[in-house]
């Protein structure tokens, strides 16, 4: 009755979860199942600083010429992610190819931006109201 | 090194980002599907969330924060020298719905991959993409080459709006996945139309 399969009966009788008022508990499912416990290392690179949430998470950073003529200068964590931000690259490739926790990741890239070394773009602000953008997506998925 | 193209010209300015949110259930292909159109192999990244007070049902005097430990998988079309898309894969359940408002912030529209089988896995996202008014599309994964309900089934089970599409795909396939994109740009296109008219 439970399982996955529903019968078709019991499928169309069900509700929509949010709409209902209802907030069904389901076993947790796609989670790391990970705790934070094993992310000391880089919570103490950015000296404690969090950053919360998830917000500017595909902000896209690229090194710029003062910053490819100081990397030296930068401390380690600080200078893998100058680095990698020769080629243009957002947080969260920067969090997932050097393996740090997104909100390390963000502190750290932004703290590069305020000092000069990376450049940011920032996402488009209300793409869904620019159809000429909406066409260059159309254009670029059809020549895939 | 880490770098998988060639060398940005220092100087030029990094293309903007964009993106689109592939939303469902555990399990039910989103992951295959970002692979089978991005131009990297899909990348994971690892967001500690703090939710507050979720799930209190004491008096009210105490409040907690839970952190959970969300990952998502994502990938990425280079549209232009000045433009990406980026495709996010979202965990679609209910108890992530936190951090949706933030993870769905400036993006262009959802896709929301169904597996018909567990259709009730999908309605937390439809609800959130319905209520905020991002444009989606529903695709319906074909496990093993063959749908297992109709389409018109799945449409009426999951009481979604006549001009949201509901449509088959396959994660596993470029061309199946390129088709799903270009639907959900024409629901995104016509509403932009329909706007700026």
């Amino acid at each position: 009755m439970n399982g996955p399969v529903h019968g078709e009966h019991e499928r169309q009788s069900l509700s929509r979860p949010f709409l209902a008022g209802l907030q069904p508990t389901r076993d947790p499912i796609s989670v790391t199942g990970q705790e934070e416990a094993g992310a000391i290392r880089p919570y103490f690179v950015t000296q404690g600083r969090v950053h919360q949430g998830l917000s500017g998470f595909e902000t896209i950073y690229v090194l710029t010429p003062g910053g490819a003529a100081g990397l030296d200068q930068l401390s380690f964590e600080h200078r893998d992610i100058a680095a990698l931000c020769r080629s243009p690259q957002s947080i969260v490739e920067i969090s997932a190819l050097l393996k740090l926790p997104l909100g390390v990741a963000t502190v750290l890239t932004r703290d590069l931006a305020t000092q000069g070394y990376l450049a940011a773009s920032e996402p488009v602000a209300d793409p869904a109201n620019d159809p000429s953008l909406i066409m260059r997506l159309i254009n670029a998925v059809h020549a895939l | 090194m880490l770098s998988t193209h060639s060398e940005h010209p220092v100087s030029a300015p990094a293309p903007v980002p964009v993106k689109i949110i592939v939303a469902g259930g555990f399990g039910v292909g989103k992951t295959t599907l970002v692979g089978a159109i991005s131009e990297i192999p899909p990348l994971t990244t690892e967001a500690a969330m703090t939710s507050l007070g979720a799930g209190v049902d004491n008096a009210g005097e105490v409040t907690t924060k839970t952190t959970t430990t969300v990952a998502m998988d994502f990938g990425r079309i280079t549209v232009d020298e000045s433009l990406r898309l980026y495709i996010f894969g979202t965990p679609g359940q209910d108890r992530f719905g936190f951090m949706w408002n933030e993870l769905t912030a400036g993006a262009l529209g959802a896709i929301v991959l169904v597996d018909s089988r567990r259709i009730d896995d999908s309605f937390p996202a439809l609800d959130f993409f319905e209520n905020r008014g991002l444009p989606f599309v529903v695709a319906v994964n074909q496990f093993s080459g063959h749908l297992s309900h109709d389409l018109n089934d799945v449409r009426e089970a999951l009481d979604v709006d006549l001009d949201v599409p509901v449509i088959a795909t396959d994660a596993r396939s470029r061309a199946a996945v390129k088709q799903t994109l270009l639907v959900l740009l024409d629901v995104v296109l016509q509403r932009a139309m329909g706007r700026t008219r």
